[in-house]
């Protein structure tokens, strides 16, 4: 307290009285600040965001400035080869057209089964049929990992360690 | 596109499931029972009210907005697999759109035994993709799965997610001029908390 009165001595010019200004017109500026950052928010909103680019898609961008240096002549192939690999190009298309037969067909099968089911169970009550046609909402916590080629060990012993994310931040 | 049956095809046999019965009986049967339904369906004296069949049928399910989010640490056979389920989609006539997710890198250090020293130090790219459905029929999604959980490669994950907004940012670079404005408002909301304190301290 005492040093504040010590600068009032030593100022020339004499201090301003405080203005006590209305709260409602301290009210309207917010609120006028506050529509205009709004306004720019929606502006900003309505322009298309940029993506983040994806990893996998984008080593061939920097291989196309390098593609002059590795470039190399194709080898000719002899007659021999060039029948085995059309002959092998043949089997491989029958083969992938058999398993999309396949799929197909269990696709089929599964729709074929599971509406004749629904129209049994229909005959059986309609309070049944109605929920079975409904939607699940339980399945959203469903999750599956792929197989693996040999099973889990047995009293396997995990090694200490940690995971730290390192993801690159825009 | 022609190998899979249409299962609006197989909707009008679940409709009519008296026509299923029907063709169990005999045909005298059969012709009994639908001239009695005659006599009864149009009669304007009757009942005074005619209703054309098939408006009070229930309703088929759909889920909306959901997700299958695919992550691997091999991307390649990543996307062949989400190659493979946009070919079955497209057979099975469902409107899906494969996503592409930045991949999440994390630096993986093995500790050695009873210690903190590091004993090997991997960087390795978790890849992810996201097969995403705007509405679909809950009989449809659940013979997708079926097929989606038999042709699982090694090495993949999946989980059902529903459409969220803020995993949906993870995709975009954040703009500054947003960042800015949003700090702005914060300040704003800052002051007028900070004056409404002072106005109870008094």
């Amino acid at each position: 307290m005492a040093l504040s009165s010590f600068k009032q001595c030593n100022s020339a010019m004499p201090m301003k009285r405080k203005v006590k200004i209305d709260p409602r017109i301290i009210l309207e500026r917010e609120q006028k600040k506050k529509k205009k950052i709004e306004n720019e928010l929606m502006k900003l909103e309505r322009l298309e965001r940029t993506l983040k680019p994806v990893d996998e898609f984008d080593s061939q961008r920097r291989l196309k400035r390098v593609a002059s240096e590795r470039t190399r002549e194709n080898t000719e192939l002899t007659r021999e080869e060039k029948l085995k690999r059309f002959h092998l190009e043949k089997k491989w298309c029958v083969y992938s057209y058999k398993q999309y037969k396949a799929v197909c067909g269990q696709i089929n099968q599964a729709t074929k089964f599971a509406a004749e089911a629904l129209a049994e169970l229909r005959k059986e009550s309609e309070e049944l049929y109605v929920q079975a046609i409904q939607e699940d909402p339980s399945i959203l916590s469903y999750s599956k990992s792929g197989p693996t080629e040999t099973p889990p060990i047995k009293n396997y012993q995990f090694p200490d360690g940690e995971y730290n994310e390192v993801t690159k931040v825009w | 596109m022609g190998h899979v049956i249409k299962f609006s095809e197989l909707a009008k046999a679940l409709r009519t499931a008296s026509a299923e019965f029907n063709r169990r009986l005999c045909k005298q049967c059969q012709n009994n029972i639908t001239q009695q339904r005659r006599w009864f369906s149009t009669g304007p004296k009757l009942f005074g009210v005619w209703e054309p069949d098939g408006l009070d049928e229930p309703k088929f399910g759909k889920y909306t907005k959901i997700d299958i989010r695919m992550n691997g640490y091999d991307y390649v056979v990543l996307e062949s697999f989400s190659k493979f389920m946009k070919s079955v989609s497209t057979t099975m006539d469902l409107d899906m759109k494969v996503v592409a997710i930045p991949p999440r890198t994390s630096s993986i250090k093995t500790f050695f035994e009873n210690s903190t020293k590091v004993k090997e130090n991997f960087s390795l790219k978790r890849y992810e993709r996201k097969l995403r459905f705007d509405t679909i029929l809950c009989t449809k999604f659940t013979i997708f799965l079926d097929v989606l959980r038999h042709n699982l490669p090694a090495g993949v994950d999946f989980e059902l997610k529903s459409f969220s907004k803020e995993e949906e940012e993870f995709r975009f670079i954040p703009s500054e001029e947003k960042l800015s404005l949003l700090a702005r408002l914060a300040s704003l909301e800052k002051e007028k908390l900070e004056r409404e304190r002072r106005k109870d301290k008094f």
